[in-house]
Formats: structure tokens, sequence, C-alpha cells
């Protein structure tokens, strides 16, 4: 046995407490996808305007194509606002009382799906007035951002649900409520400045 | 200086004056001022975006790591003593 091994024996009776964690694992791989996502949202809003400042001189959007339902998407935006500070209650509940942590979860998540199909509905009225991927550049841009954004919320709903799930049967851990939270925070906090570039 | 330091400082002074402006770039010589300001913020705004995110997350486990050591210290001042 080596002098080391002696000083800090490494078995199971051992008198060291394990570290806790940094960050737990699950989180981290959460962090670093985040940041790829935010690259890929970062990538598409700078393309979307550089190529709305080419149009400085002309109409934008271009004549002919439907304007956005401003209005509608800000309450529906209030929706998903309200669903990521409901998510942060939730976790505050876990921490005290796992259980109690269902009932926001749950508000959190139908708040979400409110979002997604209110979503749905404007693109359904969009479609029907003419406003497609190849209409124009306008319209290329609208789908490909909020619709990158959308599928990011459906996603990131399928892991709150999964959670709910396993909170129900009494195994959700903090640290998986941590890193499918860490996600519908990305998803909140990325739609004010899509809402402010793509919308206003 | 060392041999690696000075490739490495020439490399560095080749790395920063070599390059010209590209001229072929649509927008860099845009007769529009507006397009020229768009095309300087977003090269702006993604180059310093990932170095920020970076950044912010190497302080917040850093930060992390301390309160972690912190509580470590709290609940037992000598982790060495051995089991009574």
């Amino acid at each position: 046995m080596s002098a080391d091994s002696a000083t800090y024996p490494m078995d199971a009776h051992s008198t060291h407490r394990r570290r806790e964690p940094v960050v737990p694992s699950g989180v981290l791989g959460m962090l670093l996808f985040i940041f790829t996502e935010v690259m890929f949202f970062a990538g598409l809003v700078s393309a979307h305007a550089v190529v709305r400042s080419q149009a400085a001189g002309q109409m934008w959007p271009p004549y002919g194509q439907p304007r956005l339902p401003v209005q509608e998407t800000a309450i529906n935006s209030l929706a998903l606002l309200v669903s990521g500070v409901v998510l942060v209650l939730t976790w505050f509940a876990y921490r005290r009382e796992p259980s109690g942590a269902r009932i926001p979860l749950l508000l959190s998540i139908v708040l979400g799906l409110v979002f997604v199909s209110m979503q749905g509905v404007e693109w359904a009225a969009l479609l029907a007035d003419g406003l497609t991927l190849q209409s124009s550049t306008y319209g290329g841009f609208f789908y490909l951002i909020v619709g990158s954004h959308a599928l990011h919320a459906v996603g990131a709903l399928g892991g709150l649900v999964w959670a709910f799930d396993r909170l129900d049967k009494n195994r959700l851990t903090s640290s998986q409520l941590a890193t499918v939270s860490a996600f519908w925070y990305f998803v909140v906090l990325v739609w004010p400045l899509l809402y402010w570039k793509v919308y206003l | 200086m060392t041999r690696a330091g000075a490739v490495g400082v020439c490399t560095l002074l080749l790395v920063a004056f070599l390059p010209e402006a590209g001229h072929a770039c649509p927008v860099c010589f845009d007769a529009s001022d507006e397009n020229r300001r768009a095309f300087l913020a977003t090269t702006a705004f993604l180059s310093l975006l990932p170095l920020g995110m970076v950044m912010g997350a190497g302080l917040w486990i850093r930060k992390r790591s301390r309160e972690i050591d912190g509580d470590d210290a709290r609940d037992d001042p000598d982790p060495n003593r051995p089991e009574p």
C-alpha cells in the first residue's frame, strides 16, 4: 500500500465523504447544448438583421406580404414568460417538498402548451394569408426563426412532461429537474429577442 | 526568450498583419450606412457572444466550487481526522 492510499483510504470504509459535484453532469451537458443553440439563433438573427438592413430604403415587410400579428403574439409571449416564472417557483417548491412541485410544474407545462398551440393557430392564419417559406425572404426568415423556436419549445415541453411523470412516481431527482428546467429557461429567455427582431 | 516563445510571437505577428480586407464581401463596402452598421454589429455580436458565454460559465462554475468548498469546511473542519 502506498503512503497516499494509507493516508487517504479509498475503500467503502473511507472516513472521507465523496465531494458533491460542482455541476451535475446532466446540467453541464444541457448547458453545452444550450451554448450551441444560442449560437444557432444568434446566426439566424444576425442574418435576418443584415437582410433587413439591405431593404432599408424599401418596405419591410415587403409589399404584398401579410403583416405579423404583433399584439396577439405579445399576449402569447406573456403566457410563455409566466410559464418560465412558474417553473422557477416549481424549483423552490421542489426544494421544500418534492410533492409540492406537482401543481406549479403542471401549470408551467399547460402555459407552454398554450404558447405552442397559439403559435400553431397564428401560423395557420399566416399561411392562409399567403405568407409561406417561398413567398419572400421575409416569409423564409419568419418560418425559419420562429419555427426553430417552436421546435425547441416542443422538445423542452417533452422534457417537462417527462419530469412531471417522474415526479408523479416519486423518482425525479433535483439534477433531472434542473436539467429539463434549464432547457425551458432557454426557450423562454430567447423568445423576447426573437419577438423583438422578427415581429417589431 | 526561448525558441518556442519566439516562434509564438512571430506567428502572432503574422496572423495579425498578413490578412487583408476581403473586398469580395458584399456588405463591408456597401454604400448604405444601415447595411454596414448591421454587418459590423452582427460581427461583433457573433464574436463576443461565445466568449461571454464561456467566461460566464467559467465564473459560475468557480463560484459553485467555492460554495461547495465552504460548505465542506463548515461541515467538517478537519477532513483528515481519523474516525473515533
